[in-house]
């Protein structure tokens, strides 16, 4: 069963800018896969629609249960909690602590107390930044704020985590362990999309890659394809 | 309720993480609102100094010799009829004289050997606008009973004193529309400015699925906190102007309290209503 369905997906800009066109694919629950394609190529708008930030002109976008023709602006928020967010500036809240951003992506979603302080220290623990607890995000590393942001988007144990260039501000073994982590999650069953302009990573991790280019899906190379 | 305790903790804990922003803000919004607390002191004491010489414009009609309260009851009745005419009071001769020995003494009145003040019948008008067509139209009307001697009108005075009126009230009332204008657009825009810098956390909060009432209700708190803290600190700085005036004119009003109490409110009123303006620009849904 697919977490994320694009059906013949449109989307253009003010006059003449295609930002997408007539894409499709899906993404199974589970499954792994790269977004990749230049600056410019439709990677964010993609993104924006899966995150329903934005509505697309032409065909239809699925994602955990909602879809962009019937979904309310009230049921956004609902969709969002089933989803992961990760970005490249991590995009941490900067008025809060480490614990405090992961605790805030469960209050949104009105858990008991008990259970929100529990499951954020059990995520601090599974991103060893326990000692980080009370940390503000400048007092953080690159690597450390993405564990945090990571942390914040498994909060709600999403069913698909979306990652737009997650490993762009961080040196090479930064990378390496933020990609072992990536993997982990997923094993664990959750559905990762990944956008990466980084061809090494994708070269060294077999799965899946979509290929987006000037807004069209040019290549979708399944898991392990040369 | 869970949101609204977040929200309350919220809003107080960007009190102090914030600390130099809220202290901008509250002072602004105080500046503000001592210059609408000024100027509502300022045309209160005008008001009241204005009120303070129409009361002592009174119409008087000295009555014939021996005239009685009971001779003079119908015109009493007819006066009070009249537009403008707020109370009406019979002054005996004998009352008339002792009015007058109290405040210039008995001397002057030494060797006469009967009372030389008529009886009358004293007017107080209404201090409203049309003080001076009052005073014309019952003069035009009862100078000539048969029991009027003579009539004091003080015409001028009250024709004087209704246009002060009117161009006071108009002066302040533009001037007061002006300074209301002013002090929102300065409160909005201070709102505005510290939940601008926040742009992207409200953008952050979005996208990890927070409601839009989940994301308001801190910013909204917050305007509320800091628009009443700076309406008491304006009503301290009011009070403490007020109190130093008196001691250079002792005559001067203070803001009434219920007044006191509407620039407090007033001040949360903008700091909420400033935040829900701001945080339109970035709530999406």
């Amino acid at each position: 069963m697919s977490v994320l369905h694009f059906d013949r997906v449109s989307k253009s800009y003010g006059k003449g800018w295609i930002a997408l066109s007539d894409v499709s694919f899906a993404i199974e629950d589970g499954e792994f896969a790269f977004l990749v394609g230049s600056s410019g190529a439709g990677k964010s708008t993609l993104l924006s629609l899966v995150i329903m930030e934005q509505r697309p002109d032409y065909g239809l976008v699925e994602v955990a249960g909602f879809d962009s023709n019937s979904i309310k602006h009230e049921q956004i928020p609902v969709l969002r909690r089933k989803l992961g967010i990760v970005f490249q500036d991590f995009r941490l809240l900067p008025d809060m602590t480490a614990a405090e951003n992961i605790a805030f992506a469960l209050k949104v979603t009105g858990q008991p107390r008990k259970f929100i302080k529990r499951r954020t220290f059990e995520l601090l623990a599974k991103m060893g930044l326990s000692h980080k607890a009370k940390s503000f995000p400048h007092e953080l590393s690159g690597g450390e704020k993405q564990r945090i942001a990571i942390a914040r988007a498994l909060a709600n144990s999403p069913l698909l985590l979306l990652a737009d260039e997650p490993t762009g501000n961080l040196d090479p073994r930064a990378t390496d362990e933020l990609m072992e982590l990536l993997l982990e999650i997923n094993s664990q069953g959750t559905s990762i999309l990944m956008a990466t302009h980084n061809t090494d990573l994708i070269d060294r991790v077999p799965m899946r890659v979509l290929e987006l280019e000037n807004g069209v899906l040019v290549g979708d190379r399944a898991r392990g394809a040369e | 309720m869970r949101a609204l305790f977040f929200a309350i903790g919220q809003a107080f804990s960007s009190f102090w993480r914030r600390s130099f922003v809220t202290f901008l803000s509250i002072i602004t919004i105080t500046i503000a609102m001592v210059i609408l607390g000024a100027f509502l002191l300022i045309s209160l004491n005008l008001r009241g100094a204005i009120g303070s010489l129409k009361r002592q414009v009174q119409l008087e009609f000295f009555l014939k010799d021996g005239t009685t309260k009971a001779d003079a009851s119908s015109l009493i009745e007819a006066i009070k009829g009249e537009r403008g005419v707020e109370s009406v009071e019979f002054v005996t001769a004998e009352r008339a004289k002792i009015e007058f020995i109290d405040e210039f003494g008995e001397e002057l009145l030494e060797g006469l050997k009967r009372n030389p003040f008529p009886p009358s019948i004293r007017v107080e008008l209404a201090k409203d606008l049309t003080m001076g067509e009052a005073v014309d139209s019952l003069a035009a009307k009862f100078k000539d009973d048969k029991l009027v001697e003579e009539l004091s009108a003080p015409n001028r005075i009250a024709h004087s004193l209704a246009k002060a009126s009117r161009i006071s009230l108009i002066l302040t009332g533009l001037w007061g529309l002006v300074l209301l204008i002013a002090a929102t657009t300065i409160i909005t825009n201070t709102v505005k400015l510290a939940i601008s810098q926040r742009g992207d956390s409200i953008r952050v909060m979005q996208l990890v699925g927070a409601s839009r009432n989940f994301v308001r209700l801190p910013f909204l708190l917050e305007g509320l906190i800091h628009g009443l803290i700076s309406g008491s600190l304006a009503w301290a700085v009011l009070w403490g102007l007020s109190e130093a005036a008196g001691y250079v004119l002792p005559s001067i009003i203070p803001i009434p309290l219920p007044w006191n109490i509407s620039i407090v409110l007033l001040g949360g009123a903008f700091g909420a209503i400033g935040s829900i303006i701001a945080l339109r620009r970035y709530l999406n849904y």
